[in-house]
């Protein structure tokens, strides 16, 4: 599996310099209303102890979750969804390359097995099967302490 | 592309010593272990049941421009014709998937035949020309690109009329490049800056995908809105040559890529139509493989003869809510482990599930998949006892064994039961994969359809 370039100084700032049409991680909780009105979904939020969950609603039944930490900051988005989300978006546009092993050699049949990204700044999960796409990505630096986001869904 | 792909032609290691580990806890129970030996590649088939609703399934090394060998692909052989026309051409090699959904051939297997492009008409409201229906289909990782067309689809003895098919674009030129958007949606480009768009037979290691899964069509309420805010664009409208000029596209649903079992009408015109799901049986395996294995591909459940449930099958219901966090899944439980993402998909080419207590620092990127595979080290297979429940108090106690990658790649086997890994999944999710498939007899049925409990779900 192809593995996530050291985070140099241009990928960071793409990362966590949050442009402001669009939540991605390490962005402020205020973009999540941007990602509400993008997937034309509605949002339910919940306060929970160390973060606050949004979870966007579409009409086919899919559903994004982003998690926004006591700083203010969005630390982990969650998706299950019939199309494949567009990860650029969601994630940030350093993410989306990022994000991918390397299928060449594995075939179709090697093509649809889930799939994790670990590093020390970004995690992200890629799985589930076609009309169920799933996955899940946070930056465990703004993750609240003593959280196992492995366990957001 | 990995040397570990390459076939030594004979396989180390035949003789395998089965010890039941009596009172292990935890649900894992024994383990297996094996000494040297040489033996030839097998060939292991079961050829029932037999009819003319049945087709012959093949585990092999791949389509002949594949020469690096498939692992655990299971593939039919599909004839494609023009529709209502005697102008047909048969294809091998077309992956069998139940995870997917419609048929999808390469662009050149059928450039001798006049297929009807599917066209949509202009759309006033939403701006969009007439023109093509063209698709991007995306995996978790890995795509394919290209039009729709519409054909008759013959297999064994059942015919679908003029089905809108996908034709994968592997001709290379005057052909549509592929969108961006598509390169991002299959994943983006490789380290190396190659495409993730599979477009020809050696990338996709098939000559085409028959997908057979549990529903009717491969996309539903977002490509028939063309409302795709937020995602990938999966249906193109394309007024011509120029992929600039391509715009998202609002498609019926029967108009999308089609599962070619629902439209199946049966040539003997037997009293019901075997278009509600469909049974894989494949045959046991040796321990270390077999270098082909044959099996059966069964059209209908419970519509004739050689179609029903069998008595002491298993139904799991997937999760038939789409509001639902496991939508399309069971459940899964190895000893205190749940796994409640759960599915059956023959074309996952393995177990996947993540299994912390298994070695996975296999030696190779064998099989030609980037890692990811278990290696239990040296000669001792690791078995678990699996249940699989549905919401409907529907269980199975399926025992697995994994046996070491690196041992079952350095023979020239390419059928495996006893094949498994994890690409790092920590959450939760279990593929039963073309491993769980041998020694078998798999139903899925397919959502919408006739049948006596109505799909969602698999049963074995």
């Amino acid at each position: 599996m192809r593995m996530l370039r050291p985070c140099v100084l241009a990928s960071c700032v793409a990362l966590f310099g949050a442009t402001e049409a669009q939540a991605v991680l390490g962005a402020h909780a205020d973009t999540v209303q941007a990602d509400q009105v993008r997937f034309q979904g509605v949002r339910a939020s919940r306060v929970l102890p160390q973060m606050t969950a949004h979870e966007i609603s579409l009409p086919d039944g899919s559903t994004v979750k982003e998690y926004v930490n006591a700083s203010g900051l969005v630390f982990a988005v969650a998706w299950r969804t019939r199309l494949k989300p567009d990860l650029a978006n969601l994630l940030g546009s350093t993410v989306s390359v990022a994000a991918a092993g390397d299928p060449r050699g594995a075939g179709v049949a090697g093509s649809k097995a889930p799939r994790l990204v670990r590093q020390a700044n970004l995690v992200v999960h890629q799985g589930g099967r076609m009309n169920a796409f799933a996955g899940l990505a946070y930056v465990p630096n703004l993750v609240p302490e003593g959280f196992d986001a492995d366990s957001l869904r | 592309m990995p040397t570990a792909c390459a076939r030594p032609g004979l396989l180390l290691a035949a003789l395998w010593v089965l010890f039941v580990c009596v009172g292990c806890g935890g649900g894992s129970s024994s383990v297996t272990t094996y000494s040297g030996g040489l033996i030839p590649a097998t060939t292991v088939s079961l050829d029932m049941p037999t009819g003319a609703n049945t087709t012959e399934v093949i585990v092999d090394g791949g389509p002949a421009s594949f020469s690096f060998g498939a692992m655990n692909t299971p593939y039919v052989t599909v004839t494609v014709c023009a529709p209502n026309s005697s102008s047909c051409v048969t294809i091998d090699h077309v992956f069998l998937d139940t995870g997917s959904y419609g048929l999808r051939v390469l662009k050149s297997r059928v450039s001798s035949l006049s297929l009807p492009a599917l066209t949509l008409a202009a759309d006033a409201q939403r701006q969009t020309p007439a023109g093509t229906a063209v698709e991007c289909y995306p995996f978790v990782l890995g795509g394919v690109w290209g039009p729709l067309a519409r054909a008759d689809v013959h297999m064994a003895g059942e015919t679908a009329t003029a089905i809108p098919i996908q034709l994968i674009d592997d001709t290379g030129s005057g052909q549509l490049a592929v969108p961006a958007d598509c390169i991002a949606a299959a994943g983006g480009p490789s380290s190396s800056g190659q495409s993730p768009i599979f477009d020809s037979a050696a990338s996709l290691q098939a000559n085409g995908i028959l997908g057979i899964g549990m529903m009717g069509f491969d996309c539903g309420l977002t490509c028939s809105t063309g409302n795709y805010a937020g995602f990938h664009i999966q249906y193109y409208v394309c007024p011509d040559q120029v992929t600039a000029n391509c715009q998202a596209a609002a498609i019926a649903s029967d108009q999308q890529t089609q599962n070619p079992v629902v439209h199946f009408v049966p040539d003997d015109g037997n009293p019901q139509p075997d278009n509600n799901g469909t049974i894989i049986s494949l045959p046991a395996l040796p321990t270390l493989g077999a270098g082909v294995a044959r099996g059966r591909l069964v059209f209908g459940i419970g519509t004739r003869g050689n179609n029903q449930i069998a008595p002491g099958a298993t139904m799991l219901r997937v999760d038939a809510n789409p509001a639902s966090p496991a939508y399309l899944y069971f459940t899964t439980t190895i000893g205190t482990t749940s796994y409640p993402y759960s599915y059956i998909d023959s074309g996952s080419n393995a177990y996947f599930f993540n299994d912390a207590s298994i070695r996975q620092s296999c030696s190779s990127s064998a099989g030609g998949q980037s890692g990811g595979w278990y290696c239990p080290s040296g000669t001792v297979a690791v078995l678990r006892r699996a249940s699989l429940s549905d919401a409907f108090g529907n269980t199975a106690s399926v025992d697995i064994s994994i046996a070491n990658a690196d041992l079952l790649f350095s023979g020239s086997s390419s059928a495996f039961a006893n094949l498994g890994g994890s690409l790092g999944q920590t959450w939760q999710s279990f593929a039963w994969g073309l491993s769980f498939f041998f020694g078998r007899s798999v139903y899925t049925s397919i959502w919408g359809q006739a049948l006596s409990t109505n799909g969602p779900w698999n049963a074995f």
